[in-house]
């Protein structure tokens, strides 16, 4: 899952989100397998679906959360002074950072959508996403009953 | 409140979803993810200055260049002339005595407290008005170039920025940058006087385990130090008033 993520990302970026990625799902099927939990065993045995949160959150820590602070940060240079920005020598273009801002709020609602709120993504812990996941679902349900 | 989707019960929709996005805007973020790190840097330097102005503090920028002077200039690395880059200036006014005005500038050279032949460069520093020094140094080019800094007895505080995972050491190697820089604040003697500032504080994307909790709440005790992790989820840590009994501030001399 998390290759379609991956695509036209340097590799600086991607290797450690791909080695990230690999690591929490071999840890999950480890958990999996030796759990003794029956309450967590109808959770783990749904990996694919606990693998496209994991991608979810690895992709938003990488490569959305960073771009959404930084156009908050160009918006607030130019609210105060009028002014564009110029990073490391080179000017970001206006244009680019109002469609940064929109991609990561649309980001955001997507996920939010499915109950996956900033502090479910930048969860790093399988120990901690995967209960986490299972109390949200769980309030899901009793809230539609 | 709870959603109404699920991602397990809404798993193929999510799928598509997300495929759908990526289509949209991957081409956007592919092309700059070069500067996923320079951007994670700008991000914390904008909770710092949100720091100043929810503690009332007026800020504006200063130093804007380019034509017309409308561009703010952020620096990548600490051999960037403070005179060629931007800068915030924090301003406390008073009704009965003179404002205080401090800087808030990013990769500057500070001058180590203990040495003043040991500089270091946090990713950020508060300092005084004008603290912002040039000479010329032997070391540097042969003394031909300008060498720039202010003094660490000019630094009010200062910030580091980690897009990494939390980890002991990097907490405790945090600590040796608090050392040299403020040094008082080791010696457990945290500076009361107003106008305040957030204390000494690193900024880090990962969220950390319990030990790191434990390494955050000693740090915070024994030397007054904020470590925030998870700056993401929580991108207000240091400026949202509901977190004010959390945040560790030092005064000004």
């Amino acid at each position: 899952m998390i290759r379609q993520f991956l695509t036209g990302l340097p590799y600086a970026v991607t290797q450690p989100m791909f080695r990230e990625y690999e690591s929490k799902c071999s840890e999950l099927e480890g958990w999996r397998v030796h759990s003794s939990r029956s309450d967590m065993a109808g959770y783990l045995n749904q990996a694919g679906a606990i693998h496209l949160v994991f991608a979810l959150g690895i992709y938003y820590r990488y490569v959305v959360a960073p771009f959404g602070g930084s156009a908050e940060f160009f918006a607030r240079v130019r609210r105060k002074s009028g002014a564009g920005l110029r990073l490391g020598g080179e000017s970001l273009d206006p244009q680019l950072m109002a469609s940064i801002g929109s991609a990561v709020r649309q980001f955001e609602a997507m996920a939010q959508s499915f109950g996956l709120d900033r502090s479910l993504l930048s969860l790093t812990d399988v120990k901690s996403i995967v209960p986490e996941l299972k109390a949200r679902e769980e309030a899901r349900r009793h809230g539609q009953q | 409140m709870a959603s109404s989707r699920s991602p397990f019960k809404d798993n193929k929709v999510l799928e598509r979803e997300i495929r759908a996005f990526l289509k949209r805007h991957q081409a956007t973020f592919a092309q700059n993810a070069k500067r996923t790190s320079a951007f994670f840097e700008l991000a914390t330097y904008n909770s710092v200055v949100k720091f100043y102005e929810a503690r009332g503090y007026a800020v504006v920028a200063k130093d804007l260049k380019g034509r017309d002077r409308k561009e703010f200039v952020y620096a990548m690395s600490p051999l960037a002339l403070p005179s060629r880059c931007s800068y915030f200036l924090a301003t406390m006014p008073y009704k009965t005595r003179p404002a205080r005005e401090f800087e808030i500038r990013h990769n500057l050279r500070v001058q180590s407290a203990h040495d003043v032949s040991v500089f270091v460069s946090p990713d950020y520093a508060v300092v005084e008005r004008g603290a912002v020094v040039e000479v010329s140094a032997p070391h540097n080019f042969g003394g031909l170039g300008a060498y720039c800094y202010a003094e660490a007895r000019n630094l009010r505080t200062f910030a580091e920025a980690k897009h990494y995972q939390p980890s002991a050491e990097m907490l405790l190697n945090f600590v040796g940058l608090v050392n040299e820089l403020m040094p008082v604040l080791m010696t457990g003697s945290i500076p009361g006087g107003y106008p305040v500032h957030c204390g000494p504080s690193i900024f880090i994307s990962g969220v950390g385990s319990r030990h790191v909790e434990r390494i955050k709440a000693s740090l915070a005790q024994r030397y007054g130090i904020n470590v925030f992790l998870g700056v993401f989820s929580r991108p207000n840590q240091l400026c949202s008033k509901s977190n004010y009994p959390n945040v560790k501030t030092v005064g000004s001399p």
